[in-house]
Formats: structure tokens, C-alpha cells, sequence
């Protein structure tokens, strides 16, 4: 049996437990029922839910908040990429800009 | 040989050779082009999943923990979880840039179906977790009722969203409209990750039915576990910005 197997087995039958799965569940669809029924005209609102969603599973049913915090580094790490990957692309795919790459010629691949 | 010379060779661990990591990729080279000629879809897929089949039966890199004193295996999968997230970041993206682009799309959407799906799927994510929690507390038949229900889940999701998309290509909404084009894209790839779980969860299923499941081997459950999550994650995102936001 490796260490990481003995670990695991410790939290499992010693003082710690896993998490309520089934509270986190219960949360998950009721964020869920709340973001179609009431908060879909605010989307300030339902980004902020959604990003609880996600936090949430990947807390407890990923089991983050009880992992090396070397698994929470890698997973955050690609996330300012992400926001960099979203401005420059959704920018460049708006109809102003369809203008400007016709006049200027540049990044013709777009 | 002095005690010093022993001890920094013990500190040294390599595994044997194997072709499992060659076998996955040469699987992940067909499969991907089985999207531009459909019949090597199948084959690529047979071949990545015998890889990884080899892939999980190869408990000695269990022993290996690099310097941060984690399991290589978990590792590795949170690695690759984090490339899949700029993986998605493009397709979002371009998604978001396109949504726009053609009059009356938006509204072809079904939003009461799609929650039910994301309802199913956030579901398949508790099944997925309790399948994990059996198998750590040697309940192995809870464990194989759980992985059967998470696949019934998944594969009901995949149906709903073939469901979305006849209705669509319908509507006349195809790849042929930028908007078409943006959505199938993004959502053929997130399903495609959920046909990928179920073929991973079949794995798991063949393993449990050969006996090869144990309490002090359960790192290939939570692997699956992790994939699974992410996937439903991505899902939490892309409902939110395709369905819900205006």
C-alpha cells in the first residue's frame, strides 16, 4: 500500500471526514434553479453565482480545500491567461473591429 | 560501494519502459483525426483508451512522488486540467466574439432543456464523488452502482444536447453561421470531454468486474473523479454564457 494510499485511508476512517456531498449538491441546484429563474437579467449577478458553482465543486467534490496547495496553485495559475485570451479575442471579433482590420490589413487570419 | 553513493541512488526512481504513454498519443493522433475523416473517430478512440487501459494498470509510478511530495499520478492531472482550461479559454472566447453575428440565433436556444441537462450533469458530478467515497470505505458494489449511474447520468446529458443541437441545425442554424459555427465548436468539444468520462468510466466498470479494485488502490477512481469535475465545470461556464447570459 503506497503513502499517498495510507493517507487517504487516514482521512477517510480517523478524525476526518469527507465533506456533506449531498449539501453540496443540494447548494449546487439551488444556485442553479436561482440563476434561470431569477437573476438571468443581472448578469453581474449570475457571474458571481457561477463562479460559486465552480468554486464550490472544485472545493469539496474536487477536493481542493483538502489538497496540497500545490493543486490550487496549478489550477488558478492559467486563469489570468484565460481573462488575457477573452479581452483579446472578443475585441478583435467585434463588428468595430472587422473595420479596422480591413483598413490596416493586420492579422489577416482573423 | 560507500553508504553515500547508496543512499543518492536510492533517491533516484525511474520506471520501467513501457509503451502506454506512446499508445495514448499515437491514439490521440488518430482520434483527432477522426474529425476531419470520421472512420479513424472510432479507431483513435479504441487505441487511446487501450492506452490508457495499459496507462492504469501500471501501479509502480504510485511509488513516485516528485520533490513537492504529492502523487505523480494526481499531479499530472492537474497539470493537464490546467491546459485544458486554456484549451477552453479559445473556444469560449471566440464564442463570446460570435454570439452576435447572427440575427435570431440566441433565441432558437432552449434554455428549459439545457437546464435540465446541466441539472443531470451536476447530478453525474455527486455520482462521480459518492463512487469515490464507496470505493475508499471498500463498499464496492455501492462503488459500481455509483460508476453505472454517473455513465446513465453522462450519457443522458450527451442525448439532451443532441437533442439541442437537431433543434438548431433545424432552425437552420449549421457551421455555415458564425454564430453556428462558434457554438457547435464549443459544445461538440465539451461533449466530446463527456464522451471521453463515459469511455473512461467503461474502463473503471472492466476493472471492478475483473477484481482489480481495492481500498489501497483508489488514485485511478479519484483521477477519473478529477476529470469528471472539470468537465462539469466547464459545463457550469458554458451554461451560463450560451444559455443565461444576455
Amino acid at each position: 500500500m503506497t503513502e499517498y494510499t495510507q493517507q487517504l485511508m487516514v482521512e477517510t476512517h480517523g478524525e476526518k471526514k469527507h465533506p456533506n456531498y449531498l449539501a453540496v449538491f443540494g447548494l449546487l441546484a439551488l444556485i442553479t434553479l436561482v440563476e434561470v429563474t431569477v437573476a438571468s437579467s443581472w448578469p453581474a449577478v449570475l457571474i458571481i453565482l457561477s463562479l460559486t458553482k465552480v468554486a464550490l465543486v472544485a472545493m469539496y467534490y474536487m477536493h481542493l480545500k483538502f489538497a496540497s496547495g500545490w493543486f490550487t496553485t496549478i489550477f488558478l495559475v492559467p486563469v489570468p491567461f484565460l481573462l488575457l485570451v477573452l479581452i483579446v479575442i472578443v475585441v478583435a471579433l467585434t463588428p468595430a473591429a472587422d473595420g479596422v482590420v480591413a483598413a490596416t490589413g493586420v492579422c489577416s487570419f482573423f | 560501494m560507500s553508504s553515500e553513493s547508496h543512499s543518492a541512488h536510492e533517491d533516484i526512481h525511474l520506471p520501467p519502459p513501457s509503451w502506454a504513454p506512446l499508445i495514448v498519443g499515437l491514439g490521440t493522433v488518430v482520434l483527432a483525426s477522426g474529425l476531419l475523416f470520421w472512420p479513424l473517430f472510432p479507431i483513435g478512440l479504441l487505441i487511446f483508451l487501450f492506452g490508457v487501459w495499459k496507462l492504469s494498470n501500471f501501479t509502480l509510478i504510485e511509488e513516485l512522488k516528485p520533490s513537492m511530495g504529492v502523487n505523480s499520478r494526481v499531479l499530472g492531472m492537474w497539470v493537464f486540467l490546467a491546459s485544458e482550461i486554456m484549451f477552453f479559454s479559445g473556444l469560449i472566447s471566440t464564442f463570446l466574439g460570435y454570439r452576435s453575428r447572427t440575427p435570431g440565433a440566441r433565441s432558437l436556444l432552449d434554455v428549459p432543456l439545457m437546464t435540465v441537462g446541466t441539472f443531470i450533469l451536476l447530478s453525474s458530478s455527486f455520482g462521480a464523488v459518492s463512487a469515490l467515497s464507496a470505493v475508499r470505505e471498500g463498499r464496492f458494489k455501492a462503488y459500481r452502482n455509483w460508476i453505472i449511474a454517473t455513465m446513465v447520468m453522462g450519457a443522458a446529458f450527451l442525448l439532451i444536447e443532441g437533442l439541442e443541437w437537431a433543434e438548431l441545425i433545424n432552425e437552420g442554424i449549421t457551421t455555415g453561421t458564425l454564430f453556428g459555427s462558434a457554438f457547435f465548436t464549443l459544445t461538440g468539444f465539451h461533449g466530446l470531454h463527456v464522451l471521453t468520462g463515459l469511455g473512461i468510466m467503461a474502463l473503471l466498470l472492466v476493472r471492478y468486474y475483473l477484481g482489480k479494485v481495492s481500498v489501497a488502490s483508489t488514485v485511478s477512481v479519484e483521477l477519473f473523479g478529477l476529470y469528471w469535475h472539470f468537465v462539469d465545470i466547464v459545463w457550469i461556464i458554458l451554461f451560463t454564457i450560451i444559455y443565461l447570459l444576455k
